[in-house]
């Protein structure tokens, strides 16, 4: 491979299995082959390192670490979780607990989620979280997952350790995140329609996106009502527009689940795009 | 390459690929010869080995590693020092997924590369001339339709069947790669 043609353009496209799905890591540039190689291995590691913190499915991750010691006093966490617990325990308190992230018991009654062999019996929400910069306790046992949020976080992560001045775009399986962005078109599937392959084309609204939808959930929605413990009954897909993924990510459940979500998406810079079965499109902004 | 011209092929859907309501696309990444750069960047001595797994092979890894073998052709090379570079396909939603898989000489799994990724929607899914062209493609004129990359928001596909690719793989060298 070419390894010193730094004045030159080239580009660079890689998939690989992460985060439960297809992560795509497109890079172009003045930079050799061999740099966007180097840049990209770099970002699919970093994606690895935030899965193997953040995912629920894996025993030994930090999360799952948390998930059965936490309660019995406080524990030391990495920057990555402590950010991530932050954005989540924001947005719980903001959204009275519409938003939590201790839906785990129910996603593993509802077999959704392995159980580790602790159960599935805890009654804790986020209240009961309590995170300290870099120390987190839980003072009722209580069960965090993070696939509402880890997703886009971890696309962000590998996003930001890419040099500026290379065009990049980070897609964990819809969750994307791309520079440059504006007047880029985005295509958006058109729920109940995944057979005839029926899209929208709309511009990008911001540098990250992320869709929610049940449309590749076998008919059930990936939505859990914190409340009823149920997936929600919503037919629509709702995709939502930030400056950050993981902010994107975690919005499209708020969305969903609130309906004075215009005040939260006006707060983090964000605007939602509703599309119902019929095509017919909704926007949501916080302007 | 314009930064526009990157983008468009980063995230444009092709309108050429509408077929009637239904659409059909293969999105091809790295080359097998970059793949295994990639994968193995410092190993040399590459000597390529095409082998046919016998009956009796392929019914026992399938019990082994609990994963159906469904050809029997296997394409992989060996490196001077003993390391693997296998390209298999794995199912996707519809269409095969062309991967490489990349194992230690012990036979641990070292990386991965989606090689192509195919995927078809609507009536062609169930017309066997349409997904016979799909198939048979010698593997360095990858099949394009229209070529560019496909963005989709909320595709989230789940990629549970590469964990089942990478134990079929890993019996397949325990009983047959590791004796050649």
């Amino acid at each position: 491979m070419n390894s010193n043609a730094k004045s030159t353009m080239n580009s660079l496209k890689r998939c690989k299995p992460a985060l439960g799905t297809y992560v795509t890591i497109a890079l172009e540039g003045p930079f050799s082959h061999a740099s966007l190689i180097e840049h990209s291995s770099a970002a699919f590691h970093e994606i690895n390192r935030i899965e193997n913190l953040m995912s629920f499915h894996n025993g030994e991750s930090e999360l799952s670490r948390l998930n059965s010691q936490a309660q019995h006093g406080p524990m030391a966490i990495s920057r990555d979780m402590a950010t991530v617990l932050k954005f989540g325990l924001l947005l719980s308190q903001l959204t009275e607990g519409q938003f939590d992230l201790a839906v785990a018991p129910h996603l593993i009654k509802s077999g959704s989620l392995p159980d580790h062999g602790m159960g599935s019996h805890f009654s804790g929400t986020w209240e009961h979280v309590h995170l300290n910069h870099q120390q987190v306790h839980f003072s009722l046992q209580l069960q965090l997952d993070l696939g509402g949020i880890a997703k886009g976080y971890a696309v962000d992560r590998a996003f930001s350790i890419i040099p500026e001045d290379m065009n990049v775009l980070v897609d964990a399986g819809g969750d994307l995140r791309v520079r440059p962005w504006k007047k880029q078109p985005l295509h958006v599937r058109i729920p109940g329609q995944y057979e005839t392959g029926s899209f929208l084309e709309i511009p990008m609204a911001s540098q990250a996106v992320a869709t929610s939808s049940k449309y590749f959930n076998d008919g059930v929605h990936p939505v859990i009502c914190p409340q009823s413990g149920s997936p929600i009954e919503d037919s629509r897909s709702i995709s939502v527009f930030a400056q950050e993924c993981m902010v994107a990510d975690a919005l499209t459940k708020v969305v969903f689940l609130c309906s004075n979500s215009e005040t939260l998406l006006q707060r983090f810079g964000a605007s939602a795009l509703l599309v119902e079965r019929n095509g017919r499109t909704e926007w949501k902004r916080g302007d | 390459m314009e930064r526009r011209k990157f983008i468009k092929g980063t995230l444009a859907c092709v309108t050429g690929l509408y077929l009637g309501s239904n659409l059909a696309y293969a999105e091809t990444f790295l080359t097998v010869d970059q793949a295994r750069n990639v994968l193995w960047p410092h190993e040399t001595g590459w000597k390529a080995i095409t082998l046919d797994l016998t009956r009796e092979q392929m019914k026992s890894i399938s019990k082994a590693s609990k994963v159906r073998v469904r050809t029997s052709r296997l394409t992989a090379w060996k490196s001077a020092s003993g390391a693997w570079f296998i390209i298999d396909q794995i199912l996707g939603k519809h269409e095969n997924i062309d991967m490489a898989f990349a194992f230690t000489s012990e036979g641990r799994v070292k990386g991965l590369e989606v090689l192509t990724y195919r995927e078809t929607y609507g009536d062609e899914i169930r017309n066997p001339k349409w997904r016979a062209q799909f198939h048979g493609k010698d593997k360095s004129e990858p099949l394009r339709l229209g070529g560019q990359i496909r963005n989709i928001t909320g595709a989230t596909l789940s990629c549970k069947h590469v964990t089942e690719g990478v134990n079929r793989l890993a019996h397949t060298w325990d009983q047959v790669l590791r004796h050649l």
